[in-house]
């Protein structure tokens, strides 16, 4: 009476074609509209389209070996990505479109890479080729884990938690609102892999992700800012200009943009226009400068420390920021009171800036007030630094320095006796002479950076830009023994006009700056000037008035107005291309293309496989089969329960079958499926070749088309052999 | 032409237009079955069944039920015999191969079990003496429809014994007309010729239980079975006698259709006739007869060999 249960059918009944390909077109939906997350992430366009093209080759290959009912399918569709990602990205090493050694050597070298940019570049950063790498690579190993995922009973519920991660990751790093559209887009393709039966118990699933969506919906906007949860998870806080780890690479890159944008205007009662500084950057790994970490033991610079016969003025500076959107605020150093500002700031002892971790800059006009420190030359020289404890951070130095450095250091202060004298020095060195500023050389010369190497290049081309030139003082300094650090901020910018409270000031994107600090017992740090053609050279007031007037500075460096600004940008950032952006872009229209064409020619394609697989077995089961898809590809209203015979009915009556054919094929069905087994004669798959030919060339050269191009047989379910399915569909219709 | 063409060809000289009724008829006979016919008075019933007898050369009796008809008028008598001085069995009316019990139900109960006791014991008992009954055995009994006066209902437990119920319903207007011409002169039944012999008969019958069912119309047939029990529309389901019929009387169609194994094509044919009557419909719903063709174009049909692609 009861039929035995069949464990074996039943799964393989599961992984039915038609389900197979719904699931991964799913899928694809979902990873694709969470690619389009990642534009918080990288800039342009070119990447999405790379990374969509390896989601869907992974996702066609694991659909059409699924449809096959293969085995090996997470093997082999992750070699297919493996093949995409060379293809892409390292096409030359590749022989004959197999990978070699060497194709998984350039491919490391690619990760090696992008784990640097991943780590130390901002984040909107260009879609660069090791970038993408990795971005492609994830999301078509992504398609792998969602089909090993869909294949298990449970695995779609786990599935929805992946998509969620990989969701969260864009905001959670640049610090954005999410994107609700997106992520409706995902939801709903997650929803529908949720819905496709043999999941187990259906309302409970949807009940529950229908819940979480809901949740996920409403949480993000209760959240004050993604970017204060991102931070327990050890990412360092957002940075300056943007929300990346380091404000030092943004700013070659910024500077690089050909649109300027205003990112603040300011009046002050300085005598001159104050430096804006915005983070201080202490500790050198080497490979770049990293923001100081909060130590107890800093002090609050500012006042204290500072010799009592030094005049100190307190001044104030009214900013309005334009187009700024930042977690740290631009103030003139050293920063005493801020006055105006809405949301919650905290100073930040080590360097005195200012910071929040909840507002940001937009919208926000504030007074700073800040202190006017003018030593006169003779005090400065007077002061001589004994490092202690807390200075030794600003002298450590990683060992492996290139001994240029500290030999250049050496040579330039050789006729100096004190560190004022020997950091005037190496401001004039870098200054003047063989140095020439450049935005363009370090990223021709690859050298677009702040660490070592980039130095080590820097010494020997002679050219760069704020970057190099504030790090080259720096390290030289430190190679002293002199305190350094270095500032990152904005030049001083250009007047605008004249405000009821004086000079109005304009700092823009392209006043983006870096420029060093040095300490001095008594005085505190004092910046200094090293990058040619901004600013003025610093310098105090000599004790002989052959250098009089205007040589007054407070403590950091006058710029010149206008003329030296304009030049500077104008004349240096030309042209933004990099060498690293070029790789994946002129591909963007072959991939495109060749995208486009797979995915127009797919379905066709894996019809025709199977058509010719079919045909092959010699097996009046497959070439019966085949009749069937043929007549459903063409229209034909194939009952799905029928039998054998009023399938042939259906396609006698509706196509150009030949019937003396089809009559043989389907006794010879019959026979083979019903009678005593051996009874049947022949394979039939001459007669289904005949009747499947005749069926295709009877038709109209429409339905001939539609069925070679979107064959609906491969969107139909197939028959059930234990009839499960079926029956369930027929006891939810009653 | 095959046995079976010829019977259905004679009878079908008889009866115009009526090839489905008669194709089941001729199953029910080689399945070893009973057939019940249900309709109204005066379209060929009993000129069907009278027919079918005398095309396959068998023994044909025929019972007309009245409300006064006894059991022993049906099973036979034990009268005693003066001269030899002892109990003589008269054999009844079931007593031959084809019994056509006419208008079934307006015999009382009582008479009516006896008549169904024979037709699923295939022998009588009276006196404490079992006399079987020839081989073949088919009773082939009509039924007024219910709502007819003095008829008593068949209880289901008796409609489950007979193997397919058909109606003849009325015959189209050339039927009707070339029945006027030839049932004017002469009673055509008079002149219908023995295409079968007996042992023919007897023969067809074993060659069609040696038909082949496939594991998969196995299974079909009590998928089928087991969807009338599930289905929220039938208060009685398929008994698993029906079942079983309903594979016998498949396989006697494959027969008939020329073939040596069935076709779930078959099954589908024969489910209304064998399933129908059987059923008993919820309340309300839209009747037995749809739910079993409900059910057998929902139950899926199996393709055969189990292991897919």
């Amino acid at each position: 009476m009861l039929r035995p249960e069949h464990p074996t059918l039943l799964r393989s009944a599961r992984t039915s074609t038609a389900r197979a390909w719904l699931e991964l077109a799913c899928v694809v939906v979902a990873l694709l509209a969470l690619l389009g997350q990642y534009s918080l992430l990288l800039t342009g366009g070119g990447w999405w389209v790379t990374a969509a093209l390896v989601v869907g080759l992974v996702a066609l290959t694991c659909a059409g070996l699924r449809s096959l009912g293969s085995r090996w399918i997470a093997p082999v569709a992750l070699v297919v990505g493996l093949v995409a990602v060379s293809w892409i990205f390292v096409p030359g090493t590749l022989v004959a479109g197999v990978p070699t050694p060497s194709t998984l050597g350039a491919l490391w070298t690619l990760l090696d890479r992008a784990t640097i940019v991943i780590l130390e570049e901002p984040a909107p950063t260009s879609g660069t080729a090791p970038v993408v790498l990795v971005l492609s690579a994830a999301f078509g190993l992504l398609v792998v884990v969602a089909d090993v995922l869909l294949r298990r009973r449970h695995g779609a519920l786990l599935l929805g938690v992946v998509l969620v991660a990989v969701y969260a990751v864009p905001p959670m790093i640049a610090g954005a609102r999410p994107g609700v559209a997106m992520f409706l887009v995902a939801a709903a393709a997650w929803l529908v892999l949720l819905r496709t039966p043999g999941r187990g118990a259906l309302v409970p699933s949807v009940v529950l992700g229908a819940g979480g969506l809901v949740a996920a919906l409403a949480l993000p906007p209760v959240l004050p800012d993604i970017s204060a949860v991102a931070k327990p998870f050890g990412k360092p806080p957002p940075q300056v200009f943007g929300r990346g780890i380091n404000p030092m690479l943004q700013l070659g890159q910024n500077l690089r943009r050909n649109a300027t944008t205003p990112a603040a205007e300011y009046t002050t009662t300085l005598d001159d226009a104050p430096y804006l500084k915005v983070a201080m950057l202490r500790d050198f790994t080497g490979r770049t400068w990293r923001p100081a970490r909060t130590l107890p033991t800093d002090q609050f610079e500012g006042r204290i420390g500072v010799g009592r016969d030094i005049e100190v003025s307190t001044e104030r500076t009214r900013v309005t920021i334009r187009n700024l959107r930042s977690s740290m605020l631009p103030t003139p150093y050293p920063v005493q009171d801020v006055t105006g500002l809405t949301g919650s700031w905290f100073y930040q002892r080590a360097g005195q800036t200012v910071r929040s971790q909840t507002a940001t800059t937009e919208g926000q006009t504030y007074t700073a007030q800040s202190l006017s420190i003018e030593p006169t030359a003779e005090q400065m020289r007077a002061s001589t630094t004994s490092v202690g404890p807390a200075l030794q951070p600003y002298v450590s130095l990683p060992s492996d320095v290139p001994s240029v450095i500290g030999r250049t250091a050496r040579q330039v202060t050789a006729d100096t006796t004190n560190d004022y004298d020997a950091a005037l020095a190496m401001q004039e060195f870098l200054r003047s002479g063989d140095f020439t500023y450049s935005e363009t050389a370090p990223v021709a010369q690859d050298f677009d950076g702040n660490g070592l190497q980039a130095l080590e290049k820097f010494f020997a081309v002679k050219q760069g830009y704020c970057v190099h030139f504030s790090s080259a003082m720096a390290v030289m300094a430190r190679e002293l023994g002199i305190p350094a650090r270095i500032a990152v901020g904005y030049a001083p910018g250009s007047s605008v006009g004249l405000g009821e409270r004086g000079t109005i000031y304009e700092v823009t994107s392209d006043d983006l700056h870096a420029w060093p600090e040095l300490y001095f017992d008594g005085v505190g740090w004092v910046g200094f000037e090293p990058t040619p053609g901004v600013g003025e050279a610093t310098a105090f007031q000599e004790p002989q008035s052959t250098a009089d007037t205007g040589d007054v500075d407070e403590s950091t460096p006058e710029q010149d107005r206008r003329g030296d600004t304009a030049s500077r940008d104008r004349v240096e950032s030309q042209e933004p291309t990099t060498t690293d952006e070029a790789a994946p872009v002129p591909r963007a229209a072959l991939v495109v293309g060749a995208g486009a064409l797979v995915l127009l020619a797919s379905p066709g394609a894996v019809r025709a496989l199977q058509r010719r697989r079919r045909l092959g077995r010699h097996d009046p089961d497959a070439s019966w089969r085949e009749v069937e898809s043929t007549a459903v590809d063409l229209g034909v209203a194939v009952p799905s329960t029928g039998t054998p015979r009023r399938v042939a009915d259906v396609v006698a009556r509706s196509t150009a079958a030949d019937i003396d054919s089809l009559e043989r094929l389907l006794t010879l069905v019959e026979t083979s499926r019903f009678a005593r087994p051996g009874s049947a004669s022949g394979d039939g798959s001459d007669d289904a070749r005949a009747v499947v030919a005749s069926m295709l060339t009877g038709a109209g050269r429409r339905a001939r088309w539609r069925a070679r191009v979107l064959p609906r047989s491969l969107a139909r379910r197939p028959l059930d052999p234990l009839g499960e399915e079926a029956l369930a569909v027929s006891s939810d219709e009653r | 032409m095959d046995p079976a063409g010829r019977i259905v060809q004679n009878v079908a000289s008889v009866i115009d237009g009526k090839t489905q009724a008669i194709e089941t008829a001729l199953v029910v006979l080689l399945a070893e079955g009973h057939l019940l016919i249900e309709d109204v008075p005066g379209v060929g019933k009993t000129v069907l069944a009278k027919a079918l007898g005398a095309s396959v050369g068998s023994s044909v009796r025929r019972i007309q039920f009245t409300p006064d008809l006894l059991p022993s008028d049906i099973t036979g008598v034990a009268a005693f015999n003066q001269r030899a001085a002892e109990f003589e069995f008269k054999p009844g009316a079931v007593f031959a191969n084809i019994v056509i019990g006419d208008e079934i139900n307006r015999a009382s109960p009582k008479t009516q079990s006896a008549l169904l006791e024979a037709m699923e014991e295939r022998q009588v008992t009276v006196d404490g003496t079992t006399h079987a009954l020839d081989a073949p055995f088919t009773v082939i009994a009509t039924q007024n429809p219910m709502e007819m006066e003095g008829t008593y209902a068949l209880p289901e437990a008796q409609r489950d014994r007979f193997m397919a119920r058909i109606s003849m319903g009325y015959p189209d207007e050339d039927a009707e007309l070339a029945m006027l011409r030839d049932r004017d002169a002469a009673n055509p039944l008079d002149h219908l010729p023995q295409v079968v012999s007996s042992e023919e008969l007897q023969q067809m019958i074993a060659t069609a239980r040696a038909v082949h069912v496939s594991e998969a119309v196995e299974r079909y047939c009590v998928d089928i079975a087991r969807a009338t029990r599930e289905d929220t529309a039938i208060r009685l389901g398929a008994s698993p006698r029906a079942t079983l019929q309903l594979v016998r009387a498949a396989k006697a169609l494959a027969y008939v259709r020329r073939r040596d194994f069935v076709l779930p094509d078959d099954v589908d044919e024969l489910a209304p006739s064998v399933l129908t009557h059987r059923l008993i419909a919820m309340r309300g719903s839209d009747g037995p007869d749809a739910a079993v063709r409900r059910v057998v174009a929902a139950t899926p049909v199996p393709t055969g060999s189990l292991e897919r692609r």
